[in-house]
C-alpha cells in the first residue's frame, strides 16, 4: 500500500499537523496569536465531513468493497 | 525642499522600511550551518533564506511582526500549502528539518533585531535542537487511520453470539412494548460486544504497526458516524522501512470490515513538539 | 474550541431545537433507568409491556415535533455539539498530559 501524497486528498491531514503541531518556541520574542480568531478554523470546518472524504476518493474503495461483500452474500443466501 | 540625503529623512525612510520587516516568519530549523537563499518561495512570494548558528539554521522570511490572518479560506489554504512546500524544500536541500507550525513569527525588540533574537534562541536551545535533529534524521512521518464498518462487525457478532441470536428471535415474537424493551437490551449488549471487539482490534493493529515503525503517536479519532475511525496514528518511520509499513497496512485493509488511510511522507511535525 | 451550532436565523427555531435536544437527553436517561429496572428483575411482563409502549410513544411524539417544526437538523447539531464537548472533557480527564500541553501552549502564545 502506497502512502497518499496529493495535496487535495491530504489537506485535512496537513492542517492537523501544521495548525496544531510542530516545534514550539518558548520565548518572549514569539509574536502572540492570542486574541486573534483561530486561524484556519473555518477552513478546517469547511473540510470536515464525509462528503469531502468521498470527494477525494478515500471511501470510494471501501464502498466498493462493501457492495462487493453484499453481492457475494446475497448470492450465498439465494443458494441456501 | 526635502533633501533625500538628509540624515533625518534617511532615518525616517529606514524606519518605515523596518516596520514592514521587523518580524521573521519561521518555517523550520534545518540541519545545516550555511547562510543560503532559497528563493521567493515563501508566503505571498517572500524571499526565504537561512539564519545559521553553529551547525543548524533557521529557515525564515521577513514580515511585519504580526500574525498572518485572513477570513478567506482560499488565502489560508494557499498560505498553509506554501508553508509546507518551503519546509519540504528545506528538507530536500538540508537533509533533516524540525518543522514549525503555521504562523510562528519572531519579533525584534528595541535593542535587539529579530535576527539576534533567533540566533540567541538557537544558541540557547542548541543541545535540545540537535538531539531532536538526531532523532528524526533519515525518517519521515506517516499518518495511519483505520476505519471500521460497525454494520459488518455487528453482523459478525450477531452470527456468533448466542444471547444476541435469542434476543433477535424474541423481538420478532413478543408484543410491541416488550419488544421495544428487548431491543434496548439488544442494543446495549451489542454495544458492549462491539466496544470489546474494537478494543481487541485496536490492540492487534497497534502491535502490528508498532513493529514496522520507530515511534507512534496516538492521535484523537475524528467523529464520523457512518464509518467510524478506530485509530488515528502518526508514525515516525525510517524512509527505507516505509514499504514494510505499507505492506502491513495492506494486510489490514484486506480484512473484512476495515479500511485504511495511509498518508505521507510528512516532515516530522508530531515528533518535535515538546521537551 | 467547541461551538454548539444553533440555528439562529429563526430564534424560535433555535430555542426549540435546544429544548428538544434536551428532551431527547432526558428521554435517553429515562430509557437507561427503565432498562436497569428490567435487568434488575423487579418488573413483571405486563409492566414491561406498558413501559415499553410508553417509551415508544415518547419516541414517536418527539419525532413528530421534530418533523412538524422542521428542527431535526437543529436538534442533531445541538447534540453533536454537546457530544463534542463531553468527549473533549473526557479526553482531558483521561489524558491530563494533553490538557497540560494545551494550557502550556496557550501560555506561550500569551507571552
Amino acid at each position: 500500500m502506497e502512502p497518499v501524497r496529493n495535496t487535495n486528498a491530504t489537506l485535512v491531514d496537513l492542517l492537523d499537523r501544521i495548525l496544531d503541531k510542530g516545534l514550539v518556541i518558548y520565548a518572549d520574542v514569539v509574536v502572540s496569536v492570542a486574541g486573534v480568531p483561530l486561524i484556519g478554523v473555518n477552513l478546517r470546518a469547511a473540510l470536515a465531513g464525509m462528503e469531502t472524504m468521498l470527494k477525494y476518493g478515500v471511501m470510494v474503495d471501501w464502498d466498493e468493497k462493501s457492495r462487493a461483500w453484499e453481492r457475494e452474500h446475497r448470492q450465498e443466501k439465494q443458494v441456501s | 525642499m526635502l533633501d533625500a540625503n538628509k540624515p533625518e529623512v534617511v532615518a525616517a525612510n529606514e524606519e518605515k522600511a523596518e516596520s514592514k520587516n521587523e518580524g521573521r516568519y519561521l518555517y523550520c530549523i534545518a540541519d545545516s550551518g550555511k547562510r543560503v537563499d532559497l528563493g521567493k518561495i515563501g508566503l505571498d512570494g517572500k524571499e526565504v533564506y537561512t539564519i545559521p548558528s553553529g551547525a543548524l539554521c533557521a529557515v525564515v522570511h521577513n514580515c511585519p511582526s504580526e500574525p498572518y490572518k485572513s477570513e478567506d479560506n482560499e488565502v489560508v489554504k494557499r498560505w498553509v500549502i506554501t508553508h509546507e512546500k518551503v519546509v519540504e524544500v528545506a528538507w530536500e536541500r538540508f537533509g533533516a528539518v524540525l518543522p514549525l507550525g503555521f504562523d510562528t513569527i519572531i519579533k525584534g525588540e528595541e535593542d535587539k533585531s529579530p535576527e539576534e533574537n533567533i540566533k540567541n534562541w538557537l544558541k540557547e536551545e542548541y543541545p535540545n535542537l540537535k538531539e531532536k535533529m538526531d532523532k528524526i534524521r533519515g525518517k519521515a512521518e506517516y499518518g495511519v487511520q483505520i476505519f471500521w464498518d460497525p454494520k459488518f462487525i455487528a453482523d459478525e457478532i450477531g452470527k456468533t453470539n448466542g444471547e444476541i441470536k435469542k434476543l433477535n428471535q424474541d423481538i420478532k415474537s413478543k408484543p410491541k412494548g416488550m419488544a421495544y424493551m428487548l431491543k434496548q437490551k439488544l442494543e446495549n449488549l451489542l454495544k458492549k460486544e462491539m466496544e470489546e471487539k474494537a478494543d481487541l482490534y485496536f490492540k492487534d493493529f497497534y502491535a502490528r504497526i508498532k513493529k514496522c515503525v520507530d515511534e507512534i503517536k496516538v492521535e484523537k479519532t475524528k467523529r464520523n458516524e457512518k464509518k467510524p475511525m478506530l485509530m488515528n496514528l502518526s508514525c515516525l518511520v525510517d524512509k527505507e522501512k516505509s514499504k514494510e509499513l505499507g505492506e502491513e497496512l495492506e494486510k489490514i485493509y484486506s480484512e473484512e470490515g476495515f479500511a485504511v488511510r495511509f498518508t505521507g511522507p510528512w516532515p516530522p511535525y508530531s515528533f518535535v513538539a515538546f521537551g | 474550541m467547541n461551538m454548539i451550532d444553533i440555528d439562529t436565523d429563526n430564534l424560535k427555531h433555535g430555542v426549540l431545537g435546544l429544548v428538544i435536544a434536551l428532551v431527547e437527553v432526558i428521554r435517553d436517561a429515562l430509557k437507561i433507568q427503565a432498562f436497569k429496572r428490567m435487568e434488575g428483575g423487579s418488573l413483571k411482563e405486563d409492566e414491561l409491556e406498558r413501559l415499553g409502549q410508553a417509551l415508544m410513544d415518547l419516541d414517536k411524539a418527539i419525532e413528530q415535533i421534530k418533523q412538524e417544526q422542521g428542527i431535526t437538523q437543529a436538534v442533531q447539531s445541538v447534540r453533536d455539539g454537546l457530544d463534542s464537548i463531553v468527549d473533549d472533557v473526557l479526553d482531558k480527564m483521561i489524558n491530563p498530559e494533553r490538557w497540560r500541553e494545551e494550557v502550556g501552549q496557550k501560555q506561550v502564545k500569551r507571552l
